[in-house]
């Protein structure tokens, strides 16, 4: 199907906003940890990390960012690598000193949407892109009264299907996401 | 064969929002709308603090005071050789307090300076304002919250057109600003915590939940 720009704009930013409200998209990928580089970028897709593991498959200890401020303020006492959040950057103390891989789970924003790409949600989660949609357009309408009522059944939608999601267990439903 | 097509930048999809209901081009230019939506920008990532930077200071020798970064908005943390600071008003700067720091017109201070070769180095937290946005830039919040920059022009668009029917309207506008940048903040506030075992040394490390 060839969506209008129009149409096509306020999809993908309702999509974005559908995603980050109900954190349902959940990705893998794998940072490369260099020697003498303490700080590294994430993808433009992290919303928020759910798991680092090393190449052991074990859990990379977190650090919250007071943990952090002192460990890169004095000489740390960690027994093992760790790693700590700034912004949209991952920090490693103590300074890495060998190349190694991690692999991150996160919870995602969407990828642009283009007239070519079908919406990375479907089911419940497409209709709320759809009354997502509805909202802002009557909003841009100049009908301020029905676009609060259309983004009033969106919450209560998305409310719903958040409550849903968290009773679902999570290695039927979620871990088969990671794999996808 | 049709051409694929790719969605407008964030900011132009916001003015061409705009330009439906609020901003008509006999009253607003693109230039109007650009700087409303920058407005809102700041004014949002300041209140809600979501942009977060460390940031290492060295003092010169002998100097109790560094500038602060120029995009300073607020101190969060002050940490020195491994210990937090403490922040003090600065009437009190020459009381010699150790362990704390004072803070006035974009300068930062160190009662001691913690350090007998005379200088210091300290590593800041702080809530950072952000980058101006031009027509083709992206937001560094993420693009679920582009929608808070329309409302905040919005918002503004329809106060500057006057008249008391409007004034509904505009309210509706700021209050859906406001709370916008009420959840902003509320998302910088867990956004990393969220789902993750607080682990400082390894004889502590215990599985990190996968989800949140």
């Amino acid at each position: 199907m060839t969506l209008q720009q129009d149409a096509l704009d306020y999809s993908n930013e309702a999509q974005y906003r559908v995603c980050a409200d109900t954190r349902v998209l959940r990705k893998r990928t794998t940072l490369a940890i260099v020697s003498g580089t303490q700080t590294y970028s994430l993808p433009n897709d992290v919303i928020a990390l759910l798991a680092v593991l090393d190449p052991e498959g074990e859990p990379v200890p977190f650090l919250t960012l007071d943990d952090a401020l002192a460990g890169l303020t004095a000489p740390t006492d960690l027994a093992t690598t760790a790693y700590y959040m700034i912004g949209t950057s991952l920090g490693v103390l103590p300074m890495p000193t060998a190349a190694v891989t991690w692999t991150l789970y996160y919870e995602a924003r969407p990828a642009p949407l283009t007239s070519a790409s079908p919406f990375e949600l479907d089911g419940d989660y497409e209709l709320l892109i759809d009354r997502l949609v509805q909202a802002m357009k009557l909003a841009d309408d100049g009908q301020p009264e029905l676009a609060a009522e259309e983004q009033g059944f969106y919450d209560i939608d998305r409310n719903r299907l958040r409550r849903r999601d968290a009773r679902e267990p999570r290695g039927r439903v979620r871990l088969a996401m990671f794999d996808g | 064969m049709a051409s694929i097509l790719d969605p407008t930048p964030p900011i132009r999809f916001q003015i061409a929002r705009l330009r439906q209901a609020v901003a008509s081009d006999a009253r607003f230019t693109d230039a109007d709308l650009l700087g409303l939506l920058n407005d809102g920008y700041r004014s949002a990532c300041e209140r809600s603090e979501c942009l977060e930077t460390i940031v290492t200071i060295v003092f010169d020798p002998d100097a109790t005071e560094a500038p602060l970064p120029s995009d300073h908005v607020r101190t969060i943390r002050v940490y020195q050789a491994g210990a937090k600071l403490e922040p003090i008003p600065y009437q009190h700067s020459a009381e010699l307090i150790a362990g704390t720091y004072y803070q006035y017109q974009g300068v930062i201070g160190l009662s001691v300076l913690g350090d007998p070769s005379g200088t210091a180095t300290i590593a800041m937290l702080y809530a950072r304002t952000p980058v101006a946005l031009g027509y083709d830039d992206t937001p560094e919040w993420g693009r679920e919250w582009d929608y808070i920059l329309r409302h905040y022009a919005a918002w503004q668009c329809i106060l500057a057109s006057g008249g008391a029917q409007t004034i509904r309207k505009a309210v509706a506008e700021r209050v859906a600003y406001e709370d916008g940048i009420r959840r902003l903040r509320h998302q910088a506030q867990r956004r990393w915590g969220s789902g993750l075992s607080r682990v400082r040394h390894a004889s502590q490390i215990r599985v990190a939940p996968i989800a949140g």
